[in-house]
This record gives structure tokens, sequence and C-alpha cells, in this order.
């Protein structure tokens, strides 16, 4: 059978609101959320497949949620953070896309029948970054309440300027795709936290709730944009929180547009391969492809293991591409990419070195800044001796050369309640200008999922969310305009006001440490 | 491996590891000497030298993952003053466990009482009841947290013991079973090389806590019935 496409979401709004596809899919949702929590094809539970708490669960009066063995296994299962962040999410579409489906059929659509994705980065599309119609409005044609708006009777929350359909919602950089696009490897070769961290992660064991993001992931831009743009930052919505994610019907939308993203990566370079080399991650030899096996349900209620390897193709055993994966950036010649290659290789398989940090800053809605002081990067001892003995040693074991590379690293951000964006920028003027602010900006911490990676509880340290960012070439910038003294770096971070008014006062985002790392 | 520049980088960030896997081993091999001639009633003090010994031997092989984050979290420069910050803070809470242990275990005469084997099945019985418990999961996830470090001087000094002690809380917390086992064998050598292989296998495979509580039982049963069998003997 050929494999079924995967459609962009605006070109059927443009057709009509209610497209088939579209209509079947809110069909779908609405017979879906009739079925117990207790069953595995039933919206709840797909839901609770992301995350769960009880406390933020808006449908907690629907009924029981199944026993706690289910749970355990099959519930709060999401990757974040993490080089398994793609893979696993594409099984749980590829799993929920089946059960959907056989919902469609059941309610006798298509057998066909393929979830759509949101292009919110499509410059072609003035529309891209408002959410599709069919999710805003309140009826089906047929003027029963619609699924994709209102599930089980509660509206779903979303941030008011996303419902209205103003783009404004959703800024210019949080569709971006020059950065994770313009990635040149996957993952790190190291266990490293810290510098670059690829297109798609560090490399990590599964990991449901500690998180560490490069700022330039395909999972920091576009993926936790979006959750906290469409979420709300100031709203709280459900997409907001990674335990009432799934249950908004755009959620999956998004999904799928992040896991195209993926295909469209693969599909940009001969050597954008997904991770062969297996790392060291606490003691524990991990393989992206088989190490690690992740359990679902299928569309028959039988539950099923997974590991990433199983996954690389879409075509298998899903069965489904994308209607288009071309890529948005400019095609590189290809002795640039052959230099880009060498160098990611370097880049993926180095341990920057910390060479300042500021610790303890607390965010309530004002601008804060960190002075910090960078220190020499001095060669290791055994580097010393290295070229000491230059003329005995082997060429071969002389020290790397520094790649000079510079990373800002925000470490521990934790909040009970807040959820505000903040812009990092460093050595900013004290009035800034439009212009100022664009040449000082450093990068956005989108802080989906920071209120649940702030708890302490028997799945999270609470460590908090941590964000990796890569300054080298601001500095080169900055040092243009000798703006630059590494014996005084001041990192400033901003609230970033959007649609739903000026930030005024917060619950505290407190931040262990802001770090400076070398390599 | 291939000797060349990848495998040098990687050794040279191993390095902060290896003094303090070299303590280890070292405190292994002053463990085995003195095994044949250990007496357990010695005194406290004895006693408690023998406890530390112990857990240098035992607990600062898995502190391994958790040295290699602190150093990447500290200057490059300050990185062995930075691990023996740590491991003051470590050592310290384990040695203050200690005290009221080893006291216990000569006021007591625990090695006159019970027999070694027997000693370590009970030992081992209560690290497979600790597996199943649910605050296993708890306190194995309290391993994992980190203390922001300040970069430089007193302050980051001050961070790394109060890092290392915090470690050294919820180690004592997770692993308390494995010295249990220890100090009810009576300190002895066999029991511990038993149970440091618990310990690592937690640490550094796949968590699948039923699986492992399964063989530690079978362990527990293996000594239960030597010490038996040595009994009716």
């Amino acid at each position: 059978m050929a494999a079924l496409i995967r459609k962009d979401a605006w070109t059927l709004s443009n057709i009509s609101t209610w497209e088939p596809t579209l209509l079947w899919y809110a069909k779908a949702v609405g017979e879906m959320a009739t079925r117990p929590a207790t069953d595995p094809t039933s919206w709840r539970f797909q839901g609770g497949v992301h995350g769960y708490s009880k406390k933020s669960d808006p449908l907690v009066s629907a009924g029981p949620i199944p026993k706690k063995t289910v749970t355990d296994q099959f519930w709060a299962q999401c990757q974040h953070g993490t080089w398994f962040f793609l893979p696993w999410h594409r099984m749980y579409l590829g799993f929920f896309e089946q059960i959907v489906r056989a919902a469609v059929v059941k309610l006798g659509g298509p057998p066909d029948w393929t979830l759509p994705y949101w292009n919110y980065s499509d410059a072609g599309n003035p529309n891209a970054r408002t959410l599709p119609p069919a999710f805003r409005q309140a009826k089906l044609p047929d003027g029963s309440a619609n699924p994709l708006f209102t599930i089980d009777g509660v509206n779903i929350l979303r941030a008011p300027a996303i419902n209205a359909g103003n783009a404004a919602a959703i800024p210019d950089r949080d569709v971006d795709l020059t950065g994770c696009l313009g990635k040149t490897f996957f993952s790190p070769t190291t266990d490293t936290t810290v510098g670059d961290l690829g297109f798609g992660g560090p490399a990590t064991a599964a990991n449901h709730d500690a998180h560490v993001f490069g700022v330039r992931s395909v999972e920091s831009v576009p993926h936790n944009a979006i959750h906290v743009d469409v979420g709300g930052q100031r709203t709280g919505g459900w997409m907001i929180d990674p335990d009432t994610a799934a249950l908004d019907p755009i959620f999956w939308l998004h999904h799928a547009n992040i896991d195209r993203l993926w295909a469209v990566w693969n599909g940009m370079s001969a050597s954008h391969t997904d991770p062969t080399v297996a790392v060291n991650v606490g003691g524990r030899k991990i393989t992206w492809a088989t190490s690690i096996k992740f359990n679902f349900y299928d569309a028959t209620g039988k539950a099923v293991s997974m590991t990433p390897s199983q996954v690389t193709d879409t075509t298998t055993p899903f069965n489904y591409v994308y209607q288009d994966t071309s890529s948005p950036l400019a095609k590189a010649p290809a002795a640039a990419l052959a230099a880009i290659a060498t160098m990611s290789k370097n880049i993926a398989s180095q341990r920057p070195k910390m060479v300042g940090a500021k610790k303890n800053l607390t965010l309530t809605g004002s601008p804060q800044s960190a002075a910090i002081s960078i220190q020499p990067l001095a060669a290791p001892p055994k580097a010393k001796a290295a070229k000491a003995k230059a003329g005995k040693v082997a060429a071969a074991v002389a020290p790397p050369a520094p790649l000079g590379r510079t990373y800002l690293h925000v470490e521990n951000v934790t909040s009970k309640k807040a959820n505000i964006t903040y812009e990092v920028y460093v050595n900013l003027p004290e009035k800034p200008n439009a212009a100022t602010y664009e040449e000082h900006y450093a990068g956005t911490m989108h802080l989906f999922g920071v209120v649940r990676a702030s708890a302490r509880s028997a799945r999270s340290a609470g460590n908090g969310l941590s964000f990796s960012i890569d300054i080298s070439e601001l500095i080169d910038r900055l040092k243009q305009i000798n703006n630059w003294d590494e014996k005084n770096v001041r990192v400033t971070l901003l609230p970033r006001a959007g649609t739903e008014g000026p930030i005024g006062k917060h619950d505290p985002i407190k931040i262990g440490r802001i770090s400076v790392y070398r390599a | 491996m291939r000797w060349n520049e990848e495998t040098l980088e990687e050794f040279r960030w191993r390095l902060p590891e290896i003094w303090m896997l070299t303590l280890s081993a070292a405190a292994w091999l002053a463990l085995a000497a003195l095994a044949p001639i250990h007496r357990h009633d010695a005194g406290s003090t004895a006693n408690w030298g023998h406890w530390m010994l112990m857990v240098a031997a035992m607990m600062l092989p898995l502190q391994i993952d958790k040295i290699r984050l602190m150093v990447e979290r500290s200057l490059w420069s300050r990185r062995h003053r930075a691990s023996l910050g740590y491991l003051l803070g470590y050592l310290g809470v384990w040695a203050a466990l200690g005290v009221p242990l080893a006291w216990g275990f000569t006021r007591f005469h625990i090695a006159h009482r019970l027999d070694w084997r027997l000693g370590a099945a009970i030992g081992f019985l209560a690290t497979a009841a600790w597996l199943l418990s649910p605050w296993k999961v708890v306190a194995a996830r309290l391993c994992h947290w980190v203390a922001p470090l300040s970069a430089d001087g007193w302050e980051a000094d001050r961070d790394c013991i109060f890092y290392g002690s915090i470690a050294g809380c919820t180690c004592a917390l997770n692993c308390w079973p494995l010295m249990l086992v220890c100090w009810l064998s009576g300190h002895s050598f066999i029991a511990m090389l038993f149970s440091f292989s618990v310990g690592w296998i937690d640490r550094h495979f796949p968590p699948n806590y039923s699986r492992n509580a399964a063989a530690v039982t079978v362990l527990a049963s293996a000594f239960a019935i030597a010490g038996m069998l040595v009994g009716f003997a």
C-alpha cells in the first residue's frame, strides 16, 4: 500500500474550514472523548501518555483514571530535553493516528485518514501563524459542540489571541527555522549537556522530567515556543503544561509539524543522519537507536513497545509521508557542506569548559542582569605536558585546537507557577533601541514544562530547566562595535510582552546559575 | 579504542575521577590486607576507621558520574580542588553516620552474636525489601539533584562541600542497605564484594528494581543456607 500523505492543515483550511480531513478529526476527537479514561484509545488516556497530574487535569470530573500499574507503565512518558524527544513523539503520533483513523472509520469516514500538520513557519502563507479556523469554531457544521474547541463540555484553554486568530500571538522568532535546520548534527557524541546540543537534543537516558535545551534545537524553536504561545504565558492554557498539552487537539498537529521538520532536516544533507554512536550516559552506554524501549497502546488496545530504530523512516511501520519536506533554507554549495561536516564532527564531540559564572538570580517581571567575569581557558596539565614533550610525542596526541565556541548556559530555571518567556541579551546598553535589541540578542527561554520540572517527586529531582545558548557569533558582532570585555560580561534577561498585555509582577522564576562555557 | 585526539580529550576529562578511583582501590587493598587480621573488639575508633575504609572502597566508585558533572560545572583550573571539596562533604556525612554505627557495632558485639553469613543474608533481605519499596524510587531521584556552584573563591569551595554533603545524604538514603550488609556481616570482605556489586549494577544498568530485588533475594538465600550449613556443621 502506498504511503499515506499527512497534509498541511492550512492548505486544507484554504479549501474550507471544515475540509473533510479536519471535520473527521473533530468527529473522531469527539468520539474518543466519550470513551472512559481507562480505555487506551480514549482521548484522556492518550493525553495521559504525554503527561498527567491530577492537580492540573481539566477533565478530572469526567471519571476515574486507569489503575496505577497501567499509569506507571504507560502514562507520563513524554521525552523532553533529550535525543529521544523526536523518536518518542513520532511513535506517540503514529499510534495516535492509527487510533483516530479507527475512530474515523467507525464513524463512516475514509480509511486513509491522516493527521494534518500545522506549518506555522510557512513564509508563503500569510495566515500560517494563526490557528487553523476549525480549531476556533465553537460549533461543528451540524450545530453540535466542536471537539476541537470544547472537550467534554470544557472549553480548551488557550491564549485569547490564539483563539481570536491573531497572528501576532506567535512572534516571528518563535517560528524561525534557521536555527534548528541550520544544525549540522543530530546530537553531541558525548553526554555533555552544555554547548551545541544539535538538532535533536542532548544524549541522555530516558528523560521525562529533567530538561536541558539547546535554544536553537528543534525542541526549543519552534516546539517549546509554540507550546507557550498557544497556551499563553499568562493564561496558563493547556498547551503550556506537558501534563495537559496533549488534551488540546492542536497539540497533535503541532507535533506532526515537528515530526515533519525531522524529515526535512534528514533530507537536507547526506550528513544529516540520526545518531549512531553509543554514548556513555551516567555510567551506561546508551545507543540512541536500540537501547531504550518505549511503551504504547495501538489502535486495537494492545500494548506494544518500540525503539527509535523502528521509526527512523516514516514509511515503516506507520506508513506515511509529508506533503512537503522541502527545506525552507537555501541550499549550500557542496564545498561549504563538506567544511561544515568536518566542523560539526568536532563540535559534536566537544566538552566545553566552564570559564565564568554568576549564581542565583530571581525574575519577577522586571529586567535582571548578571555580571560575569570570564577567566582564560588554561590548557589542561596533560596538554601542557604533551606540548613540552612535543619532540617526543607523536603529533596524533597533540591537544585538540580550541574550536573558538562560547556558550551561555542558564541553569536550573525553576518556578512554582510562572511560565513567563524571557529573552536573553548580552551587554545590552542601558537605553536600548530596536536596533540594539536585535544586535545584543542571544536567545529566548521558553519555559514549557518549567513548573513540573521544578517539582521534586518520585520521578524528578526538581532541577528545573536549563538552556544552552551559542553566543560565538554574538561575541564577534560585539567585538566589532567595541562592546566586549572578557572581565565584564553583562547578561540581561527581559520578560517578553505579548498579545496578553504587559508583563507585571509575577511569581518568582529562580535561576540557579548563569555560566559561560568555552570549547 | 584508537589513541587519537578524542581519546586524549576523553582521558583528560576522566582524570578527576581517576584519583578518586585510586583512593577507592587503595581502600579495597587495605581491606583485603586487613581481612585476615581484623579484630572486631579493637574498639569503636578502630571500627570507625574500618567503616570509613569500607565507605571509600564501596561508595566512591559510585560517585564517578557526580564528580564528572561537578568538574564540568567548575572552572577547569579548579577541577581537583572542586573534587576535593565535594569529597570532603560527601565523606563527612558518612563519617558522621559511622560514629554511632561503630559504637553500636562494638557495644553490641554484632560480630560475635551473629554468624557473618546470616548477617549478610539479613542485610541482603533488607536490600531486596528496600529495592521494592516506593521510597527507593524517590531516593534514587533525589540523587540527581544538582546544586548551583559559584565560579571561584571561597564561595566555590563552600558550594562544592555543600554539594558533596547533600550528595552524601542522598547517597546514604539510597545505599544504606549496602552498608547494612557490611555492618551486619561483621565487616566481611566477601559480603562487601557482593554488596558493592549490587550497588554497581543498581547504578549502571537500566533501573529494574523488581529484577534486582529478585537477584538480591537469591543472594540472601545463598548466604542464609551457607550460614545454616556452617551452623549445623
